[in-house]
């Protein structure tokens, strides 16, 4: 049967039997509904807890904690820890990996303060944590300003009253003489400007500056104290200040703390924790090109004594999926439902139309068309709910977050939205709503493809 | 040159229903011929198995053993969808009980056949053979109402007019006058006449009233499924 005449037969059937035809896509709206609203809630949990708080696109990766061996135990060498750039080498060729970022840990206490000049007063901390990376990998723009400043060093200096400000002196421990330098790069994570907005800011009267900071704190100097903190004094070497600008956000920057250019980091540990400490690195994270390619990469790394530092990713990947499988399966139930509905509605459907089937059958229509005819009213229905059924989810959605801005308290990576409505996910909804309805019809459409004309007329 | 092939050639036509020591013949090796032009009337009385057998004749009946070749083609080798653009494109029928669909105007019911003929829907073209057919009928007027409002005698004209929408060489009737009255009827098979006349339209008539008998060429008694008159399962 020609488009054109099965569209007029469908357009004639929705008029004349609207009621029925409603009610079974009335199943199809709810259960499409709720599972565009599971799906979009679950892929909006995904952006949120695997994109910002435990991104699942990266692996860390950590020397295997080893227990001291009895000769350490009594006094004997300690085994050297941290990760050789040769093995950081062996997991960049490994398949499926994209990119590798070493880290070096600070191995010396330090304390850091400052920001009166953004927060209206100065606020500290007696146990500053930090790391230092490659510049190069960071973005052109960021890396250009994410330099060693040693490279270029200034002229001589005693004290930081020998340098124009906001320039120090860089005077290690065991030098007599030091030079003057730019204050040292650093960078910041979004969660840190995450945390404090919703946890430090409120305790301590302080306003949150969120984006503000993003911009504001770029340039900004504060001071830290190398080898000494709240802990503890360094292994070697004496307690001085250096300069610290901060020059961006990257979500390369450790989580709570600072970071900053590794040859800067690698000089300040050999200057407070040796020279062993300067060569080897603490951490490794591996960014790979999918979650399989991560099993993959901690399975090699395990055989070079390295192992995840957080599983955490992957825990609430597993629970997500989990969860979210759960309701899709519930969502499906309803379908599922839908469809014996639309069954059951068809099938009356064919039995009333006995008389027409067998006249159209008189006059030229096939048992094919018949057939046709009743899966495309299927089809129609079937899309119409569906396209109705993720409206729905969407507006309900809304109301959702509306709410949840509403009534939620705020909490570090609280989202604008709970949920995620990517273009697939419409064409989906319609998509499977259209193909519950055709499983629905298909019994009914083969019905009245079998009606005998003669004996029905 | 013309076609003197016969419209209708069927040999030995056998319908049985049920099975085992329920079934019965509906139609008992019934063979005829119906040739161009022809008015064939088909007589007998009620569950005689005349109307099985005008079933089987359209094409709408297959479950019968026999031979059967609608316009030279034998109908139990085609595909269901061919058989039925045949029966479509060369047949129309007229029922007894009209069987007009009263939630589409007069017209649709009339054009209703063009959504099955295979070929792009032209709404101008179907609309205006529709109401060319009405007009022949005697029922433009009525082209946009319901057949619903119609008397008898106008619904068998609208199902007539429906009927030659797409000028079939073939009619075939299942008791046209049987829900009419006197008068209806007469106007009906007037109506017949004129059109095979006008038309050179083959008509094959299933009926038990003898009137019918004034316009037909050839006249065939049916009786407990068998066909009298010379044609009967004797006759080979």
């Amino acid at each position: 049967m020609r488009a054109g005449a099965l569209a007029r037969m469908v357009r004639a059937d929705l008029g004349r039997t609207r009621g029925p035809l409603m009610t079974a896509g009335f199943g199809i709206l709810v259960g499409t509904a709720a599972l565009v609203f599971f799906l979009a809630l679950g892929l909006g949990a995904r952006r949120v807890l695997l994109g910002d708080v435990f991104p699942i696109d990266q692996v860390e990766l950590q020397p295997t904690q080893s227990s001291a061996g009895l000769l350490s135990l009594l006094g004997g060498p300690r085994p050297a820890s941290g990760i050789e750039p040769s093995t950081v080498d062996k997991l960049r060729k490994l398949p499926g990996v994209a990119e590798v970022y070493p880290k070096l840990r600070f191995r010396f206490p330090s304390m850091a303060y400052g920001g009166k000049e953004l927060l209206g007063q100065e606020i500290g901390t007696h146990e500053m944590i930090g790391d230092g990376i490659e510049p190069a990998l960071l973005k052109p723009e960021l890396a250009r300003r994410f330099q060693d400043p040693m490279q270029h060093p200034g002229p001589e200096c005693h004290t930081d009253s020998d340098c124009t400000s906001p320039q120090y002196c860089e005077l290690p421990s065991s030098a007599r003489v030091g030079h003057c330098s730019d204050p040292v790069p650093a960078i910041v994570s979004h969660y840190l400007v995450e945390l404090f907005d919703h946890a430090i800011a409120p305790s301590h009267g302080l306003p949150p500056v969120a984006g503000a900071l993003l911009q504001r704190a770029q340039g900004v100097v504060f001071t830290m104290t190398l080898g000494k903190s709240l802990l503890g004094v360094a292994k070697q070497g004496h307690e001085r200040s250096v300069k610290v600008r901060v020059v961006g956000v990257s979500p390369k920057a450790i989580d709570l703390g600072v970071t900053l250019p590794v040859p800067v980091v690698r000089r300040w540990n050999r200057e407070y924790a040796g020279k062993a400490a300067s060569l080897r690195y603490s951490s490794v994270v591996v960014h790979v090109k999918s979650a399989d390619d991560a099993s993959r990469v901690i399975q090699a790394a395990s055989g070079w004594g390295l192992v995840p530092h957080d599983t955490r990713a992957r825990d609430v990947s597993v629970l997500i999926t989990s969860v979210l499988a759960l309701l899709v399966l519930v969502a499906s139930v309803i379908l599922l439902m839908a469809a014996l509905n639309i069954a059951h509605t068809f099938r009356v459907l064919v039995t009333e139309r006995q008389r027409e089937i067998g006249l159209y059958r008189a006059l030229g229509a096939s048992a094919a068309d018949m057939r046709e005819w009743m899966l495309s009213l299927a089809l129609v229905v079937g899309a119409a709910g569906g396209a109705a059924g993720a409206i729905t989810a969407r507006l309900a959605a809304l109301v959702a977050d509306w709410r949840a801005a509403v009534d939620l308290p705020d909490f570090p990576f609280k989202p604008h939205s709970f949920f995620v409505f990517p273009w697939w996910l419409w064409l989906a909804a319609v998509g499977f709503a259209a193909l519950f309805a055709l499983l629905g019809a298909l019994g009914p459409a083969r019905r009245a493809a079998r009606t005998d004309p003669a004996h029905s007329l | 040159m013309t076609d003197d092939r016969p419209i209708i050639e069927a040999v030995r036509l056998t319908r049985v229903y049920g099975g085992g020591k329920a079934s019965k013949k509906a139609v008992d090796a019934v063979s005829l011929e119906v040739r161009r032009r022809e008015i064939v009337l088909i007589f007998g009385p009620s569950g005689c198995g005349k109307s099985t057998l005008l079933a089987m004749l359209g094409g709408l009946d297959r479950a019968y053993t026999g031979a059967l070749k609608l316009f030279g083609q034998d109908a139990a080798a085609l595909p269901d969808r061919e058989l039925s653009r045949l029966r479509g494109r060369h047949i129309g029928f007229v029922f007894q009980s009209f069987h007009l669909l009263d939630h589409l105007t007069v017209l649709a019911n009339v054009t209703a056949p063009s959504l099955f003929s295979g070929e792009p829907l032209d709404d101008e073209r179907v609309e205006k053979r529709g109401l060319e057919v009405l007009r022949r009928v005697g029922l433009e007027d009525s082209a946009r109402v319901s057949p619903a409002e119609l008397s008898g005698g106008q619904r068998q004209r609208v199902a007539l007019a429906r009927a030659l929408l797409g000028k079939p060489e073939l009619l075939l009737c299942d008791e046209p006058t049987g829900n009419l009255d006197r008068g209806t009827g007469e106007q009906i098979i007037d109506l017949f006449a004129d059109l095979h006349a006008e038309l050179g339209t083959t008509f094959v008539i299933v009926t038990h009233e003898d009137r019918l008998e004034r316009i037909a060429h050839r006249r065939l008694d049916m009786l407990d499924g068998r066909l009298a008159d010379g044609h009967g399962p004797d006759d080979g």
